[in-house]
């Protein structure tokens, strides 16, 4: 394991400190909440060390709160917490995650800002397209565990399941910035390299506007534990209709309704080597009624 | 708890008080693993512990490519790392044209032909320094096309000659160019046995390039003593055949001067650690710098060696009665260098031949079998010896093709099986002795437990469930090496063990002291066994193919008859009797069958404090001339040669049980039940036991469930334990529906003549245990959703959708 290269180590204590500081980096800044992922990325050095961390545990965002407007999950709550949401299929999805030990170190925000899985991303040789490379590797290399749809640049997933189900449920993320405040549905937080985070951005919580009357999290991997999904399904009802989210199939959550999910699954477009997934999605949306 | 189903053990309590031994007393006891609490609780000694003051640190830039030419390397960035003390390449004068094993370089130039293949070695005073250094190393490549397909690489026209020029030429079949060596076996009228088949079968099965999975990492560290002398600590199976000449040999030190240490407990080798690999590099890393030097293979650590890759093509026939008539089987095999692949073939020969009767004596004078194995130079990982080693990758398919033929011809998948069983002393197809056939207890065992679990359970659509039934089996190599230990016996009455044959999780530690205690009739707290050290251990090499119990517990039995020996000699003119008239109990020496006479190992002793005796391996009394073996075979047949038609030591049989289910739509599986036989008498049965389920379910059914290894062109990319699918607790059984079978060879199931190749009736049992999984796990999978899978693993989702039709 490498040494970690010299960064600023920053303990923000507010939300416009923190942005400040994340906009005098100039996307030489990252937020550092659970670290599970980050230091891993850090250590190993998949991509260039930032210039500064900004550690945004002390900023009081990690409650879980029923309001008017929903159910407030704050950025940093761990991923063991989403049971005080109130809300089963959210708890499912976070159960259904990591591993115990990293659901009680992981945040939600942090399981949503996660790097992808790839392993041409991941391995330090290939130069590929999400690095700043020429190509994606993935259709013409091995790809059993990459995306059926929305490819466009980059065939790899969203890894995690969280949002997956925050997506079924129609959230809204609530963002900070140092041109203020915006709120941003949880379908078009991803874009096809990443997330519409802004360098001096930070999630402040994620808005429930009403919990299901139906709410279904259903993960299919190869391994009892441990495994990414290899296709999930999160489906809720609430009294604005039924919202399907897709996991594992593309490098974003395609959400719609029910019917607008068949559609999209019908023109997949799966690679060499996972063309299976088809078969596990439509089998999921059946088992979730959708 | 599943049934730990244990065959009784009264005739042979018998017939070792006959032969003097205490009988069953600590013998076949479930004595507690010996190491076990210092193992929970964190405080067993492993070479990775190992870090002497001022101990230097090591990292090495690897090959990412499996093919490619290095076009520049520059290392002047590394060189200024700040704590870096040394870089070694190719070039370094330390390690110019030095070979590790065979043809493989220490460290490589000008081409590479591996992923992970070794091309600089950092060494720094901190492991980060190290690391740092070795991303700053600047390699250039251009890189070629990997040759990664097995059958094409053994062509007289392959797509790729892998390495010019060519490193061995072997003796047959030189004129394919990428062809290492060959082996074979010709027996019987392999034309007449297709021609009076009234079923044949041809197939082709994949199993794939897996690495051993072991928990710790490979280390060594060695420590230069100004002297000239050196100590190098190596977590390995055994320090004495390939760790401590290798290491010497690549320092250029006189082995007299280099003593090397094992751990107390190798943490999982499986035949990964048998060659302790990072001990040349840390011997010549401390000799060039005059400092500690430790190396840890924990870099790509899942993926620098493994299993080598092999596709079998295989044709086998059977007369509607179920008689087998012939086999047909082509191993290619394929490795970027010759290192262990040529004992694969060896391994994979013996094992087609010997449990079956491949050409039914009914019908033939001889087994109609043609083997013939390849072993290609590809641009897969380094091979190693594994856990296995080659009979997995034959069992597979021919446990299979044996399962293939039951169902077309509407057989119990048993009914086959004890038809076409070699039988105890009959020739097998390389004229060989079939000794210690302990098949058909074993399998009638495990057939008859699967039975009991009834009716398969009912489950919901799309789940469905299967079970499947395997036999194999595994022999243990004998005869490399001398074998030779000593017993310390010390006035107080405790017996110290001096030997190599490393406890590797087995129990190795706890079975000697069983042995020991065993024979000589003490209590097993009197036992020790001391820090396995080339300065007083002697020769050996026990922890590999499966054969510690026998090399070692031979020479233990042996030495503890010495030692006897030599106490009754002392003691007969103290207590006024004759030697012969003595026997050892509970640590004293008495007058047989006279407690009162008893006397102390002391006072028999005295005055000597201590003695030394040794023993060496030894055959039984009376055994006949073939337990002389192992012989010699003809190259090109494959036959066994006279006097003694034994080309190993002994055979040990198994068979396995699966029950699993399959969820039709998404392709996930799991394993919900399962069963574990074995034909050797237990040492200790708890160890035992722990081994059939350790390797039968947990490492060779990981290998038959999902642990695929992805190239793309050479390149591996699952190098972490999220891509490479080991499986996890969750996806076995329940302890209560994991059951073992213990059906010795000597015992109720075999009569009053039992053959016993090991000492005290026991096997070796390490390998074999594995090697029924994945072919059970195929035909658990058939049963369960009606299609052959062909490859090795099988249960990742994409494999079953597609074989389904659902992909």
């Amino acid at each position: 394991m490498r040494s970690l290269a010299p960064v600023k180590y920053y303990t923000a204590t507010s939300l416009e400190d923190a942005c400040q500081v994340l906009n005098q980096a100039a996307g030489k800044g990252k937020v550092l909440a659970g670290g599970s992922d980050l230091v891993d990325w850090l250590r190993k050095r998949y991509m260039p060390t930032p210039e500064v961390l900004v550690d945004i545990k002390k900023l009081g965002l990690d409650t879980i709160e029923t309001k008017e407007d929903g159910v407030h999950i704050g950025a940093t709550a761990k991923l063991s917490d989403l049971g005080k949401a109130g809300i089963p299929m959210l708890a499912e999805a976070a159960r259904k995650g990591p591993a115990p030990q990293l659901q009680n170190q992981a945040t939600v925000g942090g399981n949503m800002c996660q790097n992808v899985w790839c392993w041409y991303y991941r391995l330090p040789d290939w130069n590929c397209y999400r690095k700043g490379g020429p190509i994606c590797f993935v259709p013409g290399g091995r790809n059993q565990y990459h995306a059926i749809m929305e490819q466009k640049v980059c065939n790899a997933i969203v890894p995690g399941d969280v949002s997956v189900a925050l997506t079924a449920l129609n959230a809204n993320v609530n963002i900070a910035g140092m041109e203020g405040a915006r709120t941003v549905p949880m379908k078009d937080f991803y874009i096809v390299l990443g997330n519409v985070l802004k360098p001096d951005e930070i999630i402040t919580d994620i808005v429930v506007p009403e919990k299901p009357s139906k709410g279904v999290f259903l993960k299919s991997r190869t391994r009892g534990a441990i495994d990414f999904a290899t296709a999930s399904v999160a489906l809720s009802t609430t009294s604005q209709g039924t919202t399907v989210a897709l996991g594992g199939v593309a490098p974003i959550i395609p959400s719609g309704t029910p019917e607008e999910i068949r559609s999209a699954l019908g023109n997949a477009t799966p690679l060499s080597e996972n063309r299976y997934k088809i078969n596990i999605v439509k089998h999921l949306l059946s088992e979730a009624g959708a | 708890m599943g049934t730990r189903f244990l065959a009784s053990l009264e005739p042979f309590k018998d017939k070792m008080a006959e032969q003097g031994y205490s009988g069953l007393r600590y013998m076949s006891q479930r004595e507690l693993d010996v190491n076990g609490t210092s193992i929970v609780t964190g405080n067993v000694k492993y070479t990775m512990n190992v870090s002497p003051a001022g101990c230097l640190y090591t990292r090495f830039v690897r090959s990412p490519y499996g093919s490619a030419k290095i076009t520049s390397l520059n290392t002047s960035k590394a060189e200024n790392t700040p704590g870096v003390v040394k870089v070694f390449t190719a070039k370094s004068p330390e390690f110019a044209g030095k070979l590790y094993l065979g043809d493989i370089p220490l460290l490589t130039e000008g081409e590479v032909f591996f992923d992970t293949q070794p091309i600089v070695m950092i060494v720094a005073e901190t492991q980060e320094a190290a690391d740092d250094a070795a991303h700053a190393v600047e390699v250039k490549y251009e890189v070629g096309e990997a040759l990664l397909d097995t059958v094409a690489a053994r062509d007289l026209n392959p797509p790729k000659v892998t390495h010019t020029p060519r490193l061995i030429t072997p003796p047959f079949e030189a004129e394919r160019p990428n062809v290492i060596n060959c082996f074979y076996v010709r027996s019987g009228d392999i034309e007449q046995g297709f021609a009076d088949a009234d079923v044949i079968i041809e197939e082709e099965f994949t199993t794939e390039a897996d690495p051993h999975g072991y928990i710790v990492p490979i280390t060594a560290t060695a420590q230069p003593h100004g002297d000239g002398t050196m100590t190098l600590w190596v977590d390995v199976q055994n320090i004495h055949p390939v760790p401590w000449p290798t290491a010497a040999a690549a320092a250029e030190i006189p082995m007299d001067k280099l003593n090397v240490i094992g751990p107390d407990v190798c943490a999982g080798g499986f035949g990964g650690k048998n060659c302790g690999g990072p001990g040349p590099y840390a011997a010549i890393g401390a000799k060039s710098t005059g400092r500690p030097v430790r190396v840890a293979f924990d870099d790509n650590r899942l993926q620098h060696a493994t299993r080598p890759w092999n596709v079998c093509q295989i044709k086998a026939g059977a007369k509607n009665d179920g008689k087998l008539t012939a086999i047909d089987i082509t191993f290619n095999i394929g490795t970027p260098y010759a290192v262990f692949s040529l004992s694969v073939m060896e391994r994979a020969r013996e094992a087609i031949t010997c449990t079956y009767h491949w050409g039914h004596r009914d019908l033939y004078e001889r087994p109609n079998v043609m083997f013939t194995a390849y072993d290609s130079y590809t641009n897969h990982v380094e091979t190693m010896s594994y856990r296995g080693f080659g009979v997995l990758e034959s069992t597979f398919p021919a446990e299979t093709m044996i399962n293939m033929l039951a169902e077309k011809l509407g057989m119990d998948r048993l009914e086959i099986r004890l038809l076409n069983l070699t039988k105890e002393g009959e020739r097998s197809a390389q004229n060989e002795i079939i000794r210690s056939q302990g098949s058909e207890g074993v399998q009638k065992k495990v057939y008859e437990m699967m039975e009991a679990w009834g009716p398969k359970p009912s489950v919901s659509e799309p789940w469905v469930v299967g079970r499947g039934f395997s036999g194999a089996n595994k022999y243990s190599q004998g005869d490399m090496v001398h074998n030779l230990i000593f017993l310390k016996l010390r006035a107080s009455g405790i017996v110290d063990i001096i030997a190599d044959s490393m406890d590797i999780g087995q129990g190795m530690n706890t079975v000697s002291r069983q042995f020991t205690a065993e024979c000589l009739n003490i209590p097993m707290e009197n036992v020790r066994k001391v820090e396995v050290n080339t300065a007083y251990v002697p020769w050996t090499s026990d922890s590999f193919s499966s054969s510690a119990t026998d090399d070692m517990g031979q020479a233990v039995v042996d030495a503890c008859k010495n030692a006897k020996a030599k106490l009754f000699e002392w003691a007969a003119p103290k207590l006024g009797t004759s030697a012969s008239n003595l026997e050892t109990v509970d640590g004293m020496i008495q007058v047989k069958g006279d407690p009162e006479s008893a006397i102390s190992w002391g006072d028999a002793m005295a005055p000597r404090p201590h003695t030394i005796v040794q023993g060496s391996k030894n055959w039984p009394d009376g055994a006949p001339n073939d337990y002389d073996g192992p012989g010699t075979n003809d190259y090109y047949t494959g036959q066994a040669l006279g006097p003694y038609f034994r080309l190993i030591m002994h055979m040990n049989f198994m068979a396995q049980a699966f029950e699993v289910m399959i969820n039709k739509e998404t392709g996930e599986a799991k394993i919900t039940k399962w069963i574990g036989g074995n034909d050797a008498l237990p040492v200790n049965p708890t160890l035992l036991e722990g081994q059939i389920i350790g390797g039968g379910l947990y490492h060779g059914g990981a290998n038959g469930m999902y642990e695929e290894n992805l190239y793309d062109n050479g390149s591996i990319l699952t190098k972490t334990l999220v891509d490479w699918k080991m499986p996890s607790i969750l996806d076995y059984p329940k302890m209560d529906d994991i059951h073992t079978a213990i059906v010795p060879v000597w015992g109720e199931y075999f009569g009053e003549n039992p053959r016993v190749d090991c000492p005290l009736g026991a096997k070796g049992v390490g390998e074999g245990v594995d090697c029924a999984s994945p072919s059970g796990i195929v035909d658990a999978v058939h049963d369960a959703i009606g299609v052959w899978i062909k490859n090795a693993p099988t249960l990742s989702q994409k494999r079953i959708l597609e074989a389904l039709g659902k992909a």
